[in-house]
């Protein structure tokens, strides 16, 4: 390349920049370190944080339609007790979902205390229970909202309403990623795509380029990831000269950000190519690892979910700075039991528990628990009281989440719910606060991470936020 | 009423903004330019038929069968897939299974049919430009288009060139563009062997190029 092409592609922003890595060049951001912002350079070129970071990535598990906290991490022998009691004998019930507020239901599950720190986990989670020493279990989580696609807009992207930024978006904002060859930002749909859409996983106002890319299960995650011409120089010469059009285009049309971003996909799709069947091959995975993840299961649904726990690792390894994994698709969708807990927690459970405890493992085993923050949340719990006979209503007043991994102290348990577990009373705890924390141990202060849009710099966490600092090691 | 709005002077307005407007009115409320507009996936596949000649404008009549790929997996697949090009119907005459929707129109944010859907996402990922680099029908269809341009003897490379910006993006091609096209048409010619003569008549040429042109941003996207 010459100068004066190096200088006329300078002039286009990042589209201009994108197609430096289709001529063979590497992109020279991939030495440099802050950049001022997006505009100046490939929109996923790895940026300097803050402050030294913890987490190099996340991987949040999340827990489609919403776990009973009183099944799961936050037991309360009371209910046992009061079974079948009237609830509003005991307590201001609030209004719920479905109005159909039963008695009093105890857990169907025994908790047993685990590891050194004798955390209390319930045997839905066996697995999960065995690696109690790397959590930290917030018990007194709250939401804003008690109703599924609100819920899941708060959670995943701060703000109760559609089309704001997911925050798997701004964080490869804030921090780009390590692999310029892959998305920053993936989701491995696991068969559920959560209440409120593809909008959870939406760049918002951000620039294109951070939305989530979603890969599916199985050999093939992504559609026509092979290329159709019959040698790769073919293909080649078909990208220059769609790149050179690209350039004029840019340079008749100025600052086209929806089209800026579309070049730098070509660009990315193009190293997909080579990048997405390397990382999808298992072939170099032991059946040891593989049966950690509970790949050799006799459940589809945990295998399926357990080769999507060894994909998030696979990820990790390669840089990949965000990955969300939805639940699968069992007979009993989401984590919702408005009727039936019993069967259908101990459904979902039997999906995720052995695969999310192998990932725990792997991570560790291999290093990279300690750079990779885990996060296991739903967007809401659910009442301690019966609706109808056998399910449990939404709760929004408390759940239990757990984060692990770098720069979470293990075996800590922290907040409480009263003694039904219905309400947060002690350390309140919001989404904003899980955010913050989140990119704090990323390296980025919640307060500082902004975009200018529609006259304000608005934040990931609004105006609202602490880092939870009792969890911290 | 439509006569008054696309008359009016907002509609006409060119889709360039000016960093002041960016910076006082970023979500644009007050329309000072035009936004830009990706086409949206029925559009893309309608708009490279039509182009590559084989669309099929007839209207109603029964659902073409979808046309299923190793990809489209799971109970209740159909025995037998539909052809490749939906019979160049349009899109809205295509069948639409459920479970067995096309990756292209799903790349390009046509809603899963699992329920109603208020308003389409309009998303800009990467698996599109992989469609658009990769997908079967396109390849197919630039082939069908490059079949019809062989037969056009009357005119020459560069000619023909601006024959197909023309049908493709409804403008001239530049001089630019000409002399690229130009070089990338012999230098394919030169790795495949033809000599100049053979040029003009060599279907995989044409496509290839018929290709890139349906990859260009301003097929993609309405300025």
């Amino acid at each position: 390349m010459t100068r004066r092409d190096m200088l006329s592609l300078c002039r286009n922003g990042f589209g201009g920049i994108a197609l430096m890595g289709l001529m063979g060049t590497a992109p020279f951001g991939r030495m440099l370190g802050p950049l001022s912002s997006s505009s100046d350079s490939g929109p996923l070129l790895p940026r300097v944080p803050h402050r030294v970071p913890k987490a190099r990535s996340v991987i949040f598990l999340y827990m489609d339609g919403g776990v009973s906290q009183v099944d799961s991490f936050d037991p309360k022998p009371r209910l046992s007790r009061e079974h079948g009691q009237n609830p509003r004998d005991k307590f201001t019930v609030d209004a719920t979902q479905f109005d159909d507020v039963g008695t009093i239901m105890q857990s169907p599950w025994q908790f047993r205390r685990y590891g050194e720190s004798g955390i209390a986990v319930s045997d839905l989670f066996p697995h999960v229970g065995a690696c109690a020493d790397d959590l930290a279990v917030v018990r007194s989580m709250v939401a804003d909202f008690p109703e599924h696609t609100n819920a899941n807009y708060f959670l995943h992207t701060g703000v109760g309403i559609q089309g704001r930024p997911s925050m798997g978006a701004w964080v490869t904002y804030g921090l780009g990623s390590e692999n310029q060859d892959l998305p920053g930002y993936v989701v491995l749909d696991g068969g559920l795509i959560p209440s409120g859409g593809l909008d959870n996983f939406n760049n918002g106002f951000l620039p294109a380029s951070y939305q989530a890319s979603i890969f599916r299960t199985g050999d093939q995650p992504l559609a026509n990831i092979t290329p159709l011409e019959e040698s790769s120089d073919i293909q080649h010469r078909k990208m220059s000269l769609m790149r050179r059009a690209d350039e004029r285009l840019l340079g008749r049309m100025g600052h086209v950000e929806e089209v800026e971003s579309t070049i730098a996909n070509y660009e990315l799709a193009f190293r997909m190519q080579a990048s997405v069947p390397e990382l999808t091959n298992f072939a170099g995975e032991t059946e040891a690892t593989k049966r950690l993840y509970g790949m050799d299961s006799s459940d589809p649904h945990t295998r399926s979910y357990g080769a999507q726990c060894l994909l998030a690792r696979r990820l990790v390894e390669r840089g990949v700075r965000f990955i969300e994994l939805t639940c699968p698709r069992v007979e009993t969708p989401r984590w919702d039991q408005h009727a039936n807990l019993k069967d259908g927690h101990e459904r979902n459970a039997r999906a995720v528990d052995q695969p999310i405890a192998g990932l725990l493992r792997d991570l560790k085993a291999r290093g990279l628990l300690e750079e990779t923050l885990v996060i296991w949340a739903g967007e809401f719990g659910r009442t301690p009281f019966a609706q109808g006979v056998d399910g449990r209503d939404h709760n929004p007043s408390a759940f239990s989440i757990w984060l692990a991994g770098a720069g979470i102290r293990g075996g800590t348990v922290y907040g409480s719910t009263d003694e039904y577990g219905y309400r947060a009373v002690e350390n309140i705890t919001t989404i904003h606060d899980l955010h913050a924390t989140m990119l704090y141990l990323l390296g980025m202060d919640h307060d500082r991470l902004t975009f200018r849009f529609s006259g304000r710099d608005i934040r990931l966490t609004d105006v609202k936020g602490n880092v939870i600092t009792n969890i911290l090691a | 009423m439509l006569r008054e709005i696309l008359l009016s002077e907002t509609f006409r307005r060119s889709t360039q903004s000016s960093p002041q407007a960016r910076e006082r009115d970023p979500e644009n409320l007050l329309l000072s330019h035009y936004p830009v507009r990706r086409l949206e996936a029925e559009a893309i596949r309608d708009a490279i038929l039509a182009i590559s000649g084989r669309l099929d404008t007839t209207m109603y009549g029964e659902a073409v069968p979808t046309h299923l790929t190793e990809f489209m997996n799971g109970p209740g697949r159909p025995e037998e897939s539909g052809p490749l090009d939906g019979a160049g119907r349009r899109t809205v005459y295509l069948e639409v299974r459920r479970n067995f929707v096309s990756p292209m129109m799903l790349a390009f944010d046509r809603p899963i049919p699992f329920s109603t859907f208020g308003a389409r996402n309009t998303t800009n990922v990467p698996a599109q430009s992989l469609a658009m680099l990769n997908d079967p029908f396109i390849a197919e269809q630039a082939r069908v288009w490059a079949g019809a341009i062989v037969t056009i003897h009357h005119l020459d490379i560069v000619g023909r060139i601006q024959y197909i910006y023309r049908k493709a993006l409804s403008r001239s091609a530049s001089p630019e563009d000409i002399a690229d096209g130009f070089a990338y048409l012999e230098t394919e010619a030169r790795r495949r062997k033809l000599d100049p003569a053979a040029m003009l008549d060599d279907v995989n040429l044409w496509a290839a190029y018929c290709h890139v042109v349906f990859n260009h941003k301003d097929f993609l996207y309405l300025f």
